[in-house]
């Protein structure tokens, strides 16, 4: 069965791709296009992430937060408020992210 | 001055030399020179994403730059006004996040969120005022914010758009600043 972790829909879509657990800015090289950012937050230096990610989730913010704004800007799907995400989600598993109803699908997952 | 060069980089997120040094108004060569040591550090690195390379700051040039703010900071005699004018400015940042967003999400957006961009700006001219006395380098973003504004009323694009120094470019900015000055975490 898919495994499910919910957060707060904050800019909405739906789009696939593979995690990429980022936790800061010496790990940006690692970053790959059609990635989905995975992160506990955001400040300026993580935009260029959101050129060539296809989603974004994170551990803290919601609907009213820097990231969201960021992500719409892009008009790429972002669930924030993930709680764990970093701990649950493995680099490189597949996931499918609906920032319209704030569900991120752990495709691979058994 | 490696602080204001390091500092730019922080706020910039990802810049260029010339975005670097025009941040605040240094000579291009001299901040070039400091990039390059910084570089030999490893405080700063370039990279390319998307086809544009630019500067950015490591996890050990985070924490440079924070040592030489909380330098700054404690030199100045200043933390305890840095924190208050945050205090403020946190009751503000809610309802900036909210109407950007507001004019994210409706199509036309409200007076109303015009309104809310137009007092966080009245009221963080005199804050920034204040800061400006003990740490000069805050200067400048109401300005920016003034002329962001003045541009969304014939194009919105100019209150969140990332292409351009538009009202959540330069807040979100403004928000690193304080934030990275009083080296506190960052929760949204």
């Amino acid at each position: 069965m898919t495994q499910i972790l919910t957060g707060t829909p904050a800019s909405a879509g739906t789009s696939r791709g593979p995690a990429r657990l980022i936790h800061g800015p010496d790990e940006f090289n690692r970053f790959q296009s059609g990635d989905v950012l995975v992160c506990r937050t955001t400040d300026p230096a993580w935009t260029p992430l959101f050129w060539t990610a296809s989603a974004v989730i994170t551990e803290t913010g919601g609907m009213l937060s820097h990231a969201a704004i960021v992500a719409r800007e892009f008009g790429i799907p972002a669930v924030l408020g993930v709680r764990e995400a970093l701990e649950l989600l493995p680099n490189g598993e597949t996931l499918a992210v609906d920032g319209s109803h704030g569900t991120v699908a752990r495709m691979d997952a058994e | 001055m490696r602080l204001l060069t390091l500092h730019a980089v922080r706020l910039l997120g990802f810049a260029d030399t010339q975005a670097v040094a025009a941040r605040f108004s240094q000579d291009r060569s001299l901040v070039e020179s400091q990039l390059i040591d910084a570089g030999v550090n490893g405080f700063v690195s370039r990279s390319t994403f998307a086809g544009t390379s630019g500067w950015s700051l490591s996890s050990l040039g985070r924490a440079e730059n924070e040592r030489l703010l909380a330098e700054e900071l404690d030199s100045a005699g200043a933390r305890g006004m840095v924190l208050a004018v945050h205090d403020d400015f946190t009751d503000y940042n809610t309802g900036v996040v909210s109407a950007c967003s507001a004019f994210q999400l409706q199509a036309p957006a409200t007076q109303d969120a015009m309104d809310i961009l137009i007092g966080a700006l009245a009221a963080w001219r005199p804050l920034e005022a204040r800061l400006t006395g003990l740490l000069p380098r805050f200067e400048g973003y109401s300005e920016r914010l003034l002329r962001a504004l003045k541009a969304a009323v014939e194009d919105p694009a100019w209150v969140t758009a990332t292409d351009r120094d538009s009202f959540h470019r330069v807040w979100f900015e403004l928000h690193e600043d304080l934030i990275s000055t009083l080296g506190i975490q960052r929760n949204t």
